[in-house]
């Protein structure tokens, strides 16, 4: 047992008996980035999504993002992982046979278009790479019903740093959707720098959009988590009545 | 002529075959000509001629063996014949007695005003003598009488009698209620009926039928509807039980009709899957005519429409995630999921709960009167304490008695909010699970490889594949666990399936991982980790798939939901309800530790019910099945206890239940019908004496029947024809051999 890991399970144990954290750091949630030639990391980003979902949720987090090579084994401990970029990039066949068994066997990608235009290199080279890891599936908008807009904030719009596409797309497979294609920047919107100041103005919707980008970004963790669990009877029963939901 | 030979009128016969007859002739007259050549004189040749000519003339005529036939025909007095009814409804009890007692002194009766009586007994086919038992299934007395005239061919009776209640179940009796002018039965003689049985001294009470689907879905509303009857009983009320497994589950008051009639319905909602045995029962009165059908039984199998599991979870994880995913995915489980997406410490003031999709956690509805349509209830990583507040000792009791009383599956996974950190230590819910609580709990987070016990490696849970060794490969292959929780010990009662490889319980012995247990009805699991989703993520990295993942979980709920599967010997028959005379075929399967068919095994079945004790046993073949035959003779649930061994090893038990529910309708009806038997005399101008009535026997004085008398003489069978053809053949061989002839 490391000290970090022995620190809070004392504190778990001694201070706080109903606040745990689960058994070891590769349990807990985290973000991992696909190391690719071409594309971006924002570990900021991610560790201020977490951070946020960590407080605002019973989620336990390792804010710590991590770069992972697709062809990497590592892939698997990291059931949930993003691939962000504004340029063309490429990936090898390893990486695409192993990045499709992750995705068929339960891992999650999310995809960020940090452009903020329309049919850009990175756009095109998503597209194509959507293809071969669904060979028979399309790239499809998600619709508003889709769990990822109920997963825990009701959301109307997915906005990032920008708000040039009002739907998702996404890749569905049965119920689950295990890729999300996002177009709005969405790491943009909460990427920041060492000071804590954020790094990109939301535009046109300033800091209320942010607010609704962090919203988004909380969603996506916990989709990635629960699935289609807020599609369940009780959950939309239970919101119709109280008028949260049509 | 004839009188010369001691014969009168008739016919002469030949009783060779002609074939004989035709080849004795073409012989003779080969040797005639034979003898014919030759030098003599004219009168030695004829008299030689003469000679052999007779002789071999007399040969033929003794070969083709004549025959003289008379015939003649005598007429005797006709003779009455007694039929007796000997259907079980004759030995239906009257006032102490049974009905048929009065058959004896009414042949008595008979004899006394004929000479001539031939008895014979009948129930659904004609037999001689008295009766010795009553007891025979059916009555037809069409068809006896079809019988009768069938052996009696040609002969007009004087009488025939009948001897019973008027209780026929054959197509006579239905033609008299139903049409106006019936065809009558054929007769030999004039019918004169005697009523066995007095409908005003009879009182009966029985379950005529009883009716339900055959099946019933788990916990879904069934229903029982039985038909009732009360002889003598008409508008009383009486109270009706419904048992299961011979405790009475419920009790209903319904009141018999003008008829005696009355339809009752139970309402059942079965708690587990499997074989029940229920039973209508009505009261049992002294003086009840057949007691034996105061009781139904019926089985009934139920069936899961689906096995439906509740999972809750303390906090989305991937443990939670990929637990659901595997639920979800299967098509025979209904899932309903409930996350604790938010704690009170996440309680954010920056976000309105208008903007949040999250609902109340119904605990209380889900753990008080929903939690008994539940097959399963898992725990992930879930303290309760936070949610059930002053409720929670009740609510952990109700999951208590819901595995205890109601056989319901409970499932702990491992987490910083699960077992002792979930203080569960003490509490009702601890009293289940498979391994005793330490409530000053520290888990221990070093990642570690869970070691497969002497009993996981025969466990069906944690037999990922058939192969032993195979299995213990996969296990020691297997993405190491992240930490555990650190449990005091296992439950004295409890199977652990899973070790830790370093850490120890507070006994000294491996700290539990995976650790089964039977609790009361129902059936109860540890697994002390929450990272078990990386046998799926692990296995699948390294090109695998997810099959160690899936099958650990299947197994699990299949152990859990108490599968047929998941047990090395099985019994079961193809039906749960049978009819008397109808054989049960109990198919016994027995598997090896591997869960591959195992011949050879010895099988010992030992079946229960209605006062019987049958023992049948066999052995295994190839398949690893056998198939042991009872006969289903007498109404009854009964039990089946199967025990399979293999030389010394004792495989193991199965059990199963079937019945033998068909009614016997010779005592669904047991009030003699005096109606349809004054009906059958009036329409065949017969006679009708009612109970207790020693009238006299309806005789055909000119009935009789011809007998036919026939005498053969055979005529070839004198010694007179042999010695003549004796003397022929010597006085020609004489004269030839005088005339210088050889």
């Amino acid at each position: 047992m490391n000290r970090r890991a022995f620190l809070r399970s004392a504190g778990a144990s001694l201070l706080l008996p109903s606040i745990g954290y689960p058994f070891g750091d590769v349990t807990r949630v985290d973000v991992a980035e696909l190391d690719l030639p071409g594309t971006s990391s924002r570990p900021s980003a991610w560790k201020r999504l977490l951070y946020e979902v960590e407080n605002t949720t019973s989620v336990e987090v390792d804010a710590e993002a991590v770069r992972v090579d697709p062809a990497d084994p590592e892939l698997f401990e990291h059931p949930f992982t993003t691939l962000i970029g504004r340029d063309a990039f490429t990936i090898h066949e390893a990486g695409i046979e192993q990045l499709a068994r992750y995705l068929a066997y339960g891992g999650f990608l999310f995809i960020d278009d940090t452009s903020g235009l329309d049919g850009s290199p990175f756009d095109e080279a998503v597209r194509h790479l959507v293809a071969r890891l669904f060979p028979t599936r399309r790239l499809d908008p998600i619709p508003r019903q889709h769990s990822v807009y109920r997963s825990f904030f009701l959301l109307q719009r997915p906005l990032g740093r920008i708000a040039r596409h009002d739907h998702l797309l996404g890749v569905t497979v049965g119920n689950l959707t295990p890729l999300i294609y996002c177009r709005n920047d969405l790491s943009g919107a909460l990427e920041r720098r060492p000071d804590g100041r954020f790094v990109h103005p939301c535009v046109p919707g300033g800091e209320s959009q942010r607010r609704e980008a962090l919203k988004l970004g909380i969603n996506l963790i916990l989709y990635s988590l629960t699935a289609n669990y807020k599609r369940d009877q009780a959950h939309v029963v239970a919101l119709k009545r109280q008028g949260r939901l049509e | 002529m004839n009188a010369l030979l001691g014969i009168g009128a008739g016919e002469l016969l030949w009783a060779a075959p002609p074939w004989l007859i035709w080849l004795a002739t073409a012989t003779a007259v080969v040797a005639f000509l034979a003898a014919v050549p030759g030098a003599r004189s004219p009168w030695a040749r004829f008299g030689e001629s003469l000679c052999w000519g007779v002789a071999l003339v007399t040969t033929v005529l003794l070969i083709a063996q004549p025959t003289w036939v008379e015939e003649s025909v005598r007429t005797e007095p006709g003779r009455v014949v007694v039929l007796v009814d000997a259907s079980a409804s004759m030995g239906v009890v009257e006032n102490g007695t049974p009905r048929n007692e009065e058959v004896g002194p009414l042949l008595e009766h008979v004899r006394g005003q004929v000479d001539r009586i031939e008895i014979y007994h009948f129930g659904d086919t004609l037999r001689p003598g008295a009766p010795a038992r009553y007891d025979l299934p059916g009555t037809d007395l069409e068809s006896a009488l079809d019988a009768l005239a069938e052996r009696m061919t040609g002969e007009r009776l004087a009488g025939v009698v009948v001897l019973t209640d008027g209780l026929d179940r054959g197509p006579l009796r239905r033609r008299f209620q139903t049409e106006e002018r019936p065809t009558p039965p054929t007769l030999l003689g004039p019918l004169t009926l005697y009523q066995v049985g007095d409908a005003t001294e009879l009182h009966d009470l029985a379950v005529r039928s009883i009716d339900t689907s055959g099946y019933a879905f788990l916990r879904s509303p069934f229903t029982i509807r039985a038909t009732l009857h009360g002889a003598g009983m008409e508008g009383e009320t009486i109270r009706v039980k419904l048992l299961q497994d011979g405790a009475v589950v419920t009790t209903r008051r319904v009141t018999l009709d003008d008829e005696g009639r009355a339809e009752v319905r139970f309402e059942v909602v079965p708690e587990r899957a499997g074989r029940f045995a229920y039973e209508v029962q009505v009261p049992l009165y002294e003086d009840d005519a057949v007691p034996t059908n105061n009781s139904m039984p019926v089985v009934v199998r139920v069936v899961r429409d689906k096995i439906r599991i509740l999972q809750v979870a303390g906090a989305p994880s991937w443990d939670v995630k990929f637990l659901r995913r595997f639920l979800k995915g299967d098509p025979s489980v209904d899932l309903v999921s409930f996350f604790i997406l938010r704690t009170a410490r996440d309680m954010d003031a920056r976000y309105a709960e208008e903007e949040l999709s999250l609902i109340a956690f119904p605990y209380f509805d889900l753990f008080s009167t929903d939690l008994w349509t539940f097959d399963a209830v898992i725990f992930q990583n879930f303290d309760y304490e936070p949610y059930f507040g002053q409720r929670g000792a009740m609510l952990l009791e109700n999951l208590r008695d819901y595995v205890v009383d109601k056989g319901g599956a409970l499932v702990m996974v491992g987490g910083d909010r699960s077992f002792g950190l979930g203080g569960y230590s003490g509490t009702p819910l601890a009293e289940v699970l498979p391994v005793e609580l330490d409530p000053a709990e520290r888990p221990n987070l070093a990642p570690f490889q869970p070691r497969l016990t002497e009993a996981g490696q025969r466990h069906p849970i944690t037999r990922l594949t058939t192969d032993p060794r195979e299995n213990g490969a996969w296990w020691a292959r297997l993405h190491p666990m992240d930490g555990t929780n650190v449990v005091r010990r296992p439950h004295p009662d409890a199977a652990v399936l899973l070790e830790h490889p370093s850490l120890e319980d507070a006994d000294g012995s491996p700290l539990p991982i995976l650790a089964v247990r039977e609790a009361g009805k129902g059936r109860t699991m540890a697994l002390t980790v929450d990272s078990s989703w990386r046998w799926s993520m692990s296995e699948a990295a390294q090109g695998r798939g997810n099959q160690a993942y899936l099958r650990f979980w299947k197994n699990s709920l299949r152990w859990l939901m108490r599968d047929p599967t998941t047990s090395r010997v099985t019994v079961d028959t193809a039906r749960e309800n049978y009819g008397i005379g109808e054989d049960v075929r109990l198919v016994v399967r027995v598997r090896d530790p591997s869960f591959a068919p195992l011949e050879g095994a010895v099988v010992k079945a030992r079946i229960e019910g209605a006062g019987d004790r049958i023992e049948r046993s066999g052995v295994t073949s190839a398949a690893g099945d056998v198939v042991l035959v009872v006969p289903a003779e007498r109404r009854g649930t009964y039990d089946v206890h199967i025990r399979a061994t293999a030389g010394t090893e004792d495989i193991g038990e199965a059990q199963t239940v079937y019945a033998v529910t068909a009614r016997d309708p010779e005592l669904d009806e047991v009030v003699p019908d005096s109606t349809f038997l004054a009906a059958l005399a009036a329409r065949t101008d017969g006679l009708y004496h009612g109970p207790g009535s020693f009238g006299p026997v309806r005789i055909d004085a000119h009935a009789g029947r011809d007998v036919l008398e026939r005498r053969e003489i055979a005529l070839w069978r004198s010694p007179w024809w042999a010695a003549l053809v004796a003397f022929c053949a010597g006085l020609a061989w004489w004269i030839r051999r005088r005339a210088g002839l050889r």
